[in-house]
């Protein structure tokens, strides 16, 4: 007679096999001369794009740029495909200053070495989950050397 | 454009001293004094088992504390992780003296460019002061068997200016990341990976340390 012990662990485990894995993403760094004098470098995320292929053909049309890459699970993607012109969610736990406003205050980002804790396939699950993260929304497949997409306002 | 105007407010936000159990991995002598050097040299590169390389309870988030040496901060949180066992309410009798600011790290991740693959963490120290100096130095690891081996350079790092900034939607009148832990990877072989950082704050003429631990990342496309 198994235990309910081992019973538990064979329901888990049978759940798992059945459970489809979540899609894995590529987040695409651009590290570059900074634009603003109180940093001596900048490496946004310049693109989330869905093939490494696609890493490839950014690094081919940026040479002017240190363009690096990273496999990320889209967390809540098991039963959705992520394909361009998709919105996905990255958290952030940090926000640095990296230039002033028009009114002398400091303008707090990611503009240098961003390092998302998790990304998320839909903005209420990201806030459910990381709702003391800052949330950067981008879509996928669009680039910008500056930095793809914004930061979420609460 | 990824950035926000938010106005900083220099205002102390309330910190929740948490007494948090660290234990120094091994321990070696190193001179009282604040440089990067001494941190280092703290740092064990001999491979090391688990409960050798992970403390008790390796919680993200440190507090820094006031004293000599890294190890005799070491010291003072695990005599009052030991009182606080034992039933005492050490918050009236500890003498520790808790610096204004916390260090947590982050998770190992790989990066890909071209041929080549590096690897590395983060870590966080935010203070709701203003400190004068904040100096990280990492140290990574990975598994092989039992042993948590180390995978690189001890790597240092310090802000020439101490800025504010935010962590976690709270504003902090000093936030450091320190970005330039990096080793390389030889293969895209998964590793399970974790990190240390030693943390070293001067806050009013005095200096505080703490460490934090890298959550362990298996399956890291990245062995040294």
């Amino acid at each position: 007679m198994p235990s309910l012990k081992k019973i538990a662990e064979d329901m888990r485990s049978h759940l798992r096999e059945k459970t489809p894995s979540e899609q894995e993403i590529f987040l695409v760094y651009g590290k570059q001369s900074s634009p603003y004098p109180e940093l001596d470098y900048i490496e946004p995320i310049i693109a989330i794009v869905v093939a490494e292929s696609d890493c490839y053909a950014l690094q081919e049309a940026y040479k002017d740029v240190a363009v690096s890459w990273e496999t990320r699970a889209v967390y809540g993607s098991a039963h959705h495909f992520v394909k361009n012109g998709d919105l996905l969610y990255l958290a952030h736990s940090t926000l640095e200053p990296y230039t002033e406003g028009a009114d002398g205050n400091p303008v707090y980002g990611i503009m240098q070495s961003p390092s998302p804790t998790a990304v998320y396939c839909r903005r209420d699950l990201a806030e459910q989950k990381a709702s003391d993260y800052h949330l950067q929304e981008v879509m996928v497949g669009d680039v910008n050397l500056r930095g793809v997409g914004e930061l979420l306002e609460d | 454009m990824i950035g926000t105007t938010l106005k900083l407010s220099l205002l102390a936000v309330p910190m929740a001293l948490s007494l948090i159990a660290v234990s120094p991995a091994s321990p070696a002598s190193s001179p009282a004094g604040v440089n990067t050097e001494s941190v280092q040299q703290s740092i064990t590169s001999r491979a090391l088992l688990e409960s050798e390389f992970f403390p008790d309870d390796s919680s993200a988030t440190t507090s820094y504390v006031e004293a000599d040496s890294p190890q005799d901060a070491v010291a003072k949180l695990d005599r009052l992780d030991q009182l606080r066992a034992a039933g005492i309410n050490v918050a009236t009798m500890a003498k520790v003296n808790y610096g204004p600011c916390k260090i947590v790290a982050e998770g190992f991740h790989a990066r890909k460019s071209g041929d080549y693959q590096v690897g590395g963490f983060k870590s966080t120290t935010y203070c709701t002061k203003r400190v004068s100096k904040i100096t990280h130095s990492s140290q990574a690891r990975h598994k092989r068997l039992i042993w948590w081996i180390k995978g690189g350079l001890d790597i240092s790092d310090s802000p020439k200016i101490v800025k504010s900034g935010y962590y976690k939607k709270t504003p902090y009148a000093s936030v450091f990341t320190q970005k330039n832990h990096s080793i390389s990877c030889k293969s895209t072989k998964g590793t399970t990976w974790s990190g240390r950082t030693l943390g070293t704050i001067d806050y009013n003429g005095k200096t505080y340390y703490a460490d934090a631990y890298a959550p362990i990342q298996k399956n890291v496309p990245c062995r040294p």
